[in-house]
C-alpha cells in the first residue's frame, strides 16, 4: 500500500490472486496517507519491519505541508506531527491563519473543523503554546454554536446548507474525538458532560449486531440511513470516541465497543468475515446492491425525512460485501487500538493487533 | 441603608420570594429605604426580550410559574413566616405601592432616566431580580455593588439552566451570592447557601427552593455589610465552565433522574 517513491499511502487496494493492486491516482491520497503515517506514529518500532516512520513522516511533511490546501488535512497533518512529538511550525501557521480569517471555520464542513479542533488541541497539549490553545478554544466555541443540535445531541454535517441535518457516522466520530480530547485538554466540564452524553446517545442508536449506521438526521435524532455499514466504522472509528470515553469512566464505552468490532469478525447480517491478518486487509463494507451512489443515498434520506419515517434494515439477500480496502482504515485502526493492551470482548481483534 | 431591588416585566412580578424579600428589609431597623426598579416594563421591550430569551412554550411555563403556583415545602414554609398581608397574591410593584415603597418603571436599566434616578437616589446596596443583564453603568452606582443570586455552585457551573446542569452532574444544589460584575459570572462571591433537595422534587419545585434561597441570601448580605463582616472573594475565570442552555435530550434526562429519584443529594 505504500510507495516509497511517491511517499505516499494508496488511495484504494484490492487483492487479486492474492496480491495487492494499489492505486495513487485519487487527490484524497495524501489524506490517507496522513491517515496512515497517523496509525502508524502509533505503534511500536519493532513491528514496522524496518519502515522508519518519523522518517517517512518528515519526508512526507517536507514534500508535502506546502501543496495541502484543505483546512481539515492542515488540522490532521498537525495532529499528526504533534503526536509524533515533530517540527510542525509551517502547518501550525496556516491551521491558525484558517482559525483568525474572519468567517471561515464557520463554512467547513464538521469533519474539517473537528480535525483542526484535534491538531490544535494537541499541538497546545504538546507545547504548552497559549495561541494555539486560545485557537482551540474559539474553534470549539464555534462548533458548540454551530455544529451541535443541543436538542439531539447529534452535530450537523455544516453550520449552513441543504445537507446540513444530515450527518454521516464519520463525522460523529471526529464531533466525539474533537469534543473528549478538548474538554479534557481545557478541563471544560460542560463540553465534556455534552461528549460523554452525546455518545451516549450515539451508543443508544447501535444496530442489533452492533453495527453503526452510515446516516443520520441531526434535527430529529434518527438514523435515516443503514447503509452502507463501513468496517472502519465498525473496528476503529468508533473506537475514536469510545476508547476515551472508556478511560474516562463511561460504562456504556466497553460493551458498545465489543458489539461493534465483533460485526467486523462476522457477526453481521452477512456472516462475512470483514478483516483478515495474512495478508493484513480489511473488506470495505456492507451495501446495497446495485448503484448506490452518495446523491440517491442522500435523496433517501430527504424522502424519509419528508415522510417521518424511520430507516430499517435492509434484507440480506439485498446486501453485499464491497471488497475493497484504503489505506486511512488501517491508519485508523492501529491508531485506535495501538495503544490498547487489553479490553474485555475483544480479545480476537487484539489477537490480531 | 438605601436599597434597591431590580426586577423586570411588572405585570408578570408575581413571585411571592420577591414580595417576602421587600417586606424582610422594610423590616430591618438598619434598613432606611426601599426601592423598586423595573426594567422592559412596557408590554413590547417585554415581548421583545421575551421572544428573545424563551421559546413559546417556555414562556407560558414561566408565565404560570411566576403566578405563584410553587407548591414545596419550603415554599409552604416561607409563606407561613410572611404576614397576612402577604399571602395575598400580588405583584412586587402592587406590593410595593401598599408598603409606601417607590416603584419606578423604565424601559431599559441602561435608559439615561433610570440612570439620572439611580444617581439621585443614592443607593448603598442593590440586588438583581430580574434574571437579565445589568449593565456596568448600573451596578457601579450603589456604593456596596449590585448582588445576584446564582442558582448553582460558583465557580463551578456558570451560565445558563444552572439547577439543570446541577442535578445532571449530580452536584449538590447551591445559590451562590456574587456581586455583579463584567465579567459574566465571574463576580466576587459572598456568600453559597446550601438548597434542600427531597425526593419528588420536580426542576420546578427546586427552582421555587432557590428562590427562597436567594431571598434569605440577600437578607443574609444586607446583614453582613451592616455588621461589616461581609467577605468577597474573587473568582478565576480559569476554574469553572460556562454552561450553555440545556437542550430537549438532557432536560429529559434530568426530569427523569428527578422522578426516578436517582439525585445523589436529597435531604430526606
Amino acid at each position: 500500500m505504500y510507495s516509497s517513491d511517491k511517499k505516499l499511502f494508496s488511495f484504494s487496494s484490492v487483492l487479486r490472486s492474492g496480491k495487492i493492486v494499489n492505486d495513487f491516482a485519487n487527490p484524497s491520497t495524501v489524506r490517507y496517507t496522513i491517515n496512515s503515517l497517523l496509525g502508524l506514529s502509533q505503534v511500536p518500532s519493532h513491528w514496522l519491519r524496518g519502515f522508519d516512520v518519523e522518517k517517512e513522516t518528515a519526508a512526507f511533511s517536507a514534500q508535502n505541508s506546502t501543496n495541502i490546501v484543505n483546512a481539515g488535512d492542515q488540522g490532521l497533518l498537525l495532529h499528526l506531527l504533534s503526536v509524533s512529538a515533530m517540527e510542525s511550525d509551517s502547518i501550525r501557521r496556516a491551521v491558525l491563519q484558517r482559525v483568525r480569517a474572519d468567517g471561515e471555520i464557520g463554512r467547513l464542513t464538521l469533519q474539517e473543523v473537528c480535525w483542526i479542533l484535534s491538531g490544535l488541541s494537541s499541538y497546545a497539549d504538546l507545547t504548552g503554546d497559549e495561541e494555539s490553545f486560545e485557537a482551540a478554544r474559539q474553534v470549539a466555541e464555534t462548533i458548540e454554536k454551530s455544529f451541535l443540535n443541543r436538542d439531539t445531541l447529534l452535530p450537523f454535517h455544516q453550520a449552513s446548507g441543504l445537507r446540513r441535518r444530515f450527518v454521516s457516522f464519520g463525522g460523529i466520530s471526529y464531533f466525539l474525538m474533537a469534543l473528549t480530547s478538548y474538554s479534557s485538554l481545557a478541563g471544560n466540564e460542560y463540553l465534556a458532560t455534552v461528549a460523554r452524553e452525546a455518545t451516549r446517545r450515539v451508543i443508544d442508536l447501535q444496530g442489533p449486531d452492533g453495527e453503526w449506521a452510515w446516516f443520520y438526521d441531526a434535527d430529529r435524532g434518527v438514523i435515516v440511513d443503514w447503509y452502507e455499514v463501513y468496517s472502519v466504522h465498525q473496528l476503529s472509528m468508533a473506537q475514536l470516541f469510545l476508547l476515551p470515553q472508556h478511560n474516562l469512566g463511561l460504562d456504556e464505552a466497553a460493551p458498545a465497543i465489543s458489539r461493534g468490532t465483533s460485526w467486523a469478525l462476522g457477526n453481521n447480517q452477512l456472516d462475512e468475515r470483514m478483516i483478515y491478518d495474512e495478508p493484513f486487509f480489511t473488506h470495505r463494507s456492507i451495501r446495497r446492491k446495485g448503484p448506490a451512489t452518495r446523491a440517491r443515498r442522500l435523496a433517501g434520506a430527504w424522502i424519509r425525512t419528508g415522510t417521518r419515517l424511520g430507516a430499517r434494515p435492509a434484507s440480506k439477500w439485498s446486501l453485499e460485501v464491497n471488497p475493497e480496502c484504503r489505506s486511512y482504515e488501517l491508519g485508523w485502526f492501529l491508531y485506535a487500538w495501538a495503544p490498547i493492551a487489553e479490553l474485555p470482548g475483544t480479545e480476537d481483534l487484539l489477537r490480531l493487533k | 441603608m438605601r436599597i434597591v431591588i431590580f426586577s423586570a416585566f411588572p405585570l408578570l412580578d408575581r413571585h411571592p420570594y420577591k414580595r417576602r424579600l421587600l417586606a424582610s428589609l422594610l423590616d430591618q431597623e438598619y434598613v432606611e429605604e426601599v426601592a423598586v426598579v423595573y426594567g422592559y416594563s412596557g408590554l413590547l421591550e417585554s415581548a421583545r426580550v421575551a421572544k428573545r430569551l424563551y421559546t413559546i412554550t417556555e414562556g407560558i411555563r414561566r408565565l404560570k410559574s411566576s403566578g405563584g403556583g410553587d407548591s414545596s415545602e419550603r415554599m409552604n414554609d416561607a409563606r407561613a413566616s410572611m404576614g397576612p398581608e402577604l399571602l395575598e397574591e400580588g405583584s412586587l410593584s402592587s406590593q410595593a405601592s401598599k408598603l409606601q415603597t417607590e416603584v419606578k418603571r423604565f424601559d431599559r436599566f441602561g435608559d439615561a432616566a433610570c440612570l439620572k434616578f439611580l444617581a439621585e437616589w443614592q443607593p448603598d446596596v442593590g440586588f438583581n431580580l430580574s434574571g437579565l443583564y445589568i449593565p456596568e453603568a448600573v451596578y457601579s452606582l450603589p456604593e456596596k455593588g449590585v448582588f445576584g443570586g446564582h442558582f448553582a455552585e460558583l465557580p463551578r457551573i456558570r451560565g445558563a439552566d444552572t439547577v439543570r446542569w446541577t442535578v445532571m452532574l449530580d452536584q449538590p444544589m447551591i445559590v451562590s451570592h456574587q456581586v455583579l460584575s463584567q465579567g459574566y459570572d465571574l463576580g466576587d462571591v459572598v456568600l453559597r447557601s446550601r438548597v434542600t433537595v427531597n425526593r419528588g422534587d420536580t426542576i420546578g419545585d427546586i427552582r421555587a427552593k432557590c428562590r427562597e434561597v436567594h431571598a434569605d441570601g440577600c437578607l443574609e448580605v444586607v446583614a453582613s455589610i451592616q455588621s461589616g463582616q461581609l467577605v468577597a472573594t474573587p473568582q478565576s475565570e480559569l476554574e469553572g465552565s460556562h454552561f450553555r442552555k440545556m437542550g430537549k435530550h438532557l432536560e429529559g434526562a434530568v426530569d427523569r433522574t428527578l422522578k426516578l429519584e436517582r439525585y445523589s443529594h436529597y435531604a430526606d
